[in-house]
């Protein structure tokens, strides 16, 4: 209520070298479909023992976000790390029959580790997180979205075809079909199931640590994120 | 009792029914809602629709699919369509909560009288207690469920006294994540391994026979309750070539493995290999708890009074448990013998064999690493402890806080402890934590160098009976 969001939940722990874990909690309001894409407002949380949290501010910038994304390595844990990011300045074209000038100082950027955070919790919820039974959301006549309290299991819950991305809808698509895992690039989700419990866990393997959970027995899902916060791009030889 | 007065309102309408549907109509169109849909176009939609498919139960359809205006109609109604899901595989996995059915009497075909004080278990065997063990990793966050550690538990217990594979101890190792299936392994000793004597081909090191990489016998099963399939000794070929690739698992022990290099068998293969890296440079024990037994320190055994220290949320109070694998693919390094010097030489110098740090050594000790599965290599980061530290509480002053550490390099792999008891645990996809350097190709074959000379000989004239002949006309 304190956040000012209609609901809140759990991304997951993004897990660092050194200090604790950082747990991430993501909150949405304002949740509407608007001409086949997903509009809605989110503000993101974190928090390092679970009972203190606090806002994860934006960064916005189109530069700041591809200098930051180039860091690479793990989180620290300790909020107040700082990275710094050389950018080598372009050499003025040397004027004929003078020496060439000494190439100038890059310029260097220093970004906080919150910032980093920041990104890598955008990505993981811009590209998996949106993970959802088809059929259990509805689009209503004022574009909100709403779950579907009809909604019946899973017909095939062993296959990719039954889940789909809430956030991907392909222009001039109907807003309730959405984007099924399985158009995705093949390989990049596992699935298994468990027909004991009758649940099936998907798993990204572009994201590895990201899970989703269906258990056809009582009608419920749920996804978290446990993982160091970089993508898998050794993933075409690993397949 | 005064009835009730009739409603004004109806007679008002019927009189002017005529006048009211335009306007009624007019009201339906009209745009409400920010999408620019209206309630006509909504209820003609999902009449057409009905009309168009004729579905059997349509009043339930309607009214589903007016409230979510899902005028697709997913028809669900014909139950014949629904999969049967595989429930035998659910079968198999409850077999293991039930009682062993009593042997049946040849001579009479009925089922011997249990005598509950006789049962005596087919094998005897030692194992860990998997339920301590499991609320222990449930504390800090680590390793499998408890739900699911009770079917472990289960599945050690069959395993264990399975008469035909007589294992003397049994540990269950960890959950190896495939792209289909998951493997569970468990980690056994044999009471009668078996001694392949296998020759080995010259040039190649030798394959350690029950000691070093292959101490361990592994089972693994991707279902609980299934029989757990004896996994193929390791070879120092296998594990030089995994450490070279970075492959996900299946979840088919008989599949391909396609990388390059060449890996030397199957999955079942792979996934031996994977596991013997994986337990030499993640199965850890508190520092103390085991001393190194003999003269050459090459055994250990249980500290008699082992002094639990105050936390184990330190990397420093843990140690390796398993011997050291080095770069050749063996514990024990294999020297090949010197070639025979030919006359008049001096016979060659014989290899430096890479020497190991001591069983039991520290995680927080540095040593120069040759293999690479044991320093930690994360990107933009050098050096340091690949390890990290779990706990099971960030009150600072709880007591009896379940501490322990988990492996950075090795994604998945953890230990805790708590007092006496500590447990190890692996949950992960078997992949090193490290950016994957392929292998580059091998050189370009060089180029036939003798001189292309023009041939004299006619070629061979073909068979006139084997010639196709033409068609005629």
């Amino acid at each position: 209520m304190q956040a000012g969001v209609a609901s809140l939940s759990l991304v997951g722990k993004i897990t660092t070298s050194a200090g604790p874990d950082y747990l991430i909690a993501h909150g949405v309001s304002d949740a509407k479909a608007i001409s086949g894409k997903v509009h809605e407002e989110s503000r993101l949380f974190y928090s390092q023992d679970g009972a203190t949290w606090s806002d994860l501010e934006p960064v916005t910038g189109d530069e700041d976000i591809a200098r930051i994304s180039g860091i690479a390595g793990w989180l620290s844990g300790t909020p107040a790390t700082t990275y710094t990011v050389e950018e080598p300045v372009p050499a003025p074209e040397p004027v004929e029959g003078e020496e060439a000038a000494e190439p100038p100082e890059p310029l260097t950027f220093e970004y906080t580790e919150l910032q980093r955070l920041y990104l890598i919790a955008f990505s993981i919820i811009d590209e998996v997180f949106y993970v959802q039974p088809k059929g259990c959301t509805v689009v209503a006549a004022d574009t909100t979205i709403r779950f579907v309290p009809s909604f019946s299991p899973l017909a095939y819950p062993d296959k990719l075809e039954s889940y789909v991305h809430l956030k991907a809808v392909a222009p001039g698509q109907k807003s309730s079909e959405l984007v099924s895992l399985a158009e995705d690039v093949r390989g990049t989700w596992a699935l298994t199931f468990d027909s004991f419990t009758r649940v099936a866990v998907v798993r990204s393997l572009l994201w590895p640590g990201y899970a989703f959970y269906y258990s056809a027995a009582t009608n419920t899902w749920g996804k978290m994120y446990s993982g160091p916060g970089y993508s898998n791009s050794d993933l075409v030889f690993m397949l | 009792m005064a009835e009730p007065a009739p409603e004004p309102a109806i007679e008002v309408a019927g009189t002017n029914a005529q006048d009211k549907v335009p306007a009624a109509l007019a009201y339906l169109q009209k745009a409400a809602s920010d999408a620019g849909g209206n309630v006509y176009d909504h209820i003609t939609d999902v009449l057409s629709k009905l009309l168009q498919e004729k579905p059997d139960k349509p009043v339930d359809l309607f009214e589903y699919s007016v409230l979510t205006k899902k005028l697709a109609l997913d028809v669900k109604e014909t139950p014949v369509l629904l999969p049967t899901l595989k429930e035998t595989h659910a079968a198999t996995t409850a077999s293991l909560f039930s009682a062993p059915e009593p042997p049946i009497n040849p001579e009479t075909g009925e089922p011997e009288a249990a005598e509950p004080e006789a049962a005596e278990p087919p094998n005897e065997y030692e194992t860990e207690n998997v339920m301590t063990d499991a609320s222990l990793f449930e504390a800090c966050g680590v390793g499998l469920s408890r739900s699911e550690m009770y079917r472990v538990m289960l599945a050690v217990k069959a395993l264990g006294e399975d008469p035909v594979v007589k294992v003397a101890t049994v540990r269950f190792f960890g959950k190896m994540l495939g792209t289909h299936a998951d493997y569970y392994v468990f980690e056994t000793t044999l009471k009668e391994p078996a001694t392949p004597e296998e020759e080995t081909p010259e040039g190649v090191v030798p394959t350690e026979v029950n000691s070093g990489v292959n101490a361990y016998t592994y089972f693994v099963t991707t279902r609980l309750g299934d029989k757990p399939v004896q996994l193929p000794d390791t070879t120092p070929a296998a594990i030089v070539c995994a450490r070279q690739i970075k492959k996900f698992l299946t979840g088919d022990l008989d599949a391909h493995v396609s990388a390059y290099p060449l890996f030397p068998g199957r999955e079942a293969m792979y996934l031996r290999a994977q596991i013997a890296r994986i337990a030499a440079s993640t199965v850890v024990c508190p520092v103390g708890f085991f001393q190194l037994e003999g003269d050459e320190g090459t055994s250990v055994a249980k500290t008699e009074e082992f002094a639990a220290p105050e936390t184990y949320e330190d990397v420093a109070s843990w140690c390796y448990r398993y011997p050291h694998v080095k770069a050749q693919g063996r514990v024990e390094a294999f020297v090949f013998p010197p070639p025979e010097p030919a006359e008049g030489e001096e016979p060659a110098e014989p290899e430096e064999p890479e020497v190991s740090p001591p069983m039991l050594t520290a995680l927080t000790e540095a040593y120069d690493d040759v293999s690479g599965d044991y320093a930690r290599l994360v990107p933009g980061e050098e050096g340091g402890a690949p390890w990290s530290v779990v706990t099971s509480s960030m009150v600072p002053g709880v007591k009896f806080k379940v501490g322990g550490v988990k492996s950075l390099l090795w994604p998945g792999a953890a230990a805790v402890a708590l007092g006496n008891t500590f447990a190890n645990v692996y949950v992960g996809y078997g992949i090193k934590n490290a950016p994957f350097v392929p292998v580059p190709p091998p050189p370009v074959a060089a180029e036939f160098d003798a001189a292309l000379v023009e041939s004299s000989e006619l070629p061979t004239r073909p068979d006139a009976e084997t010639m196709p002949t033409e068609e005629e006309g």
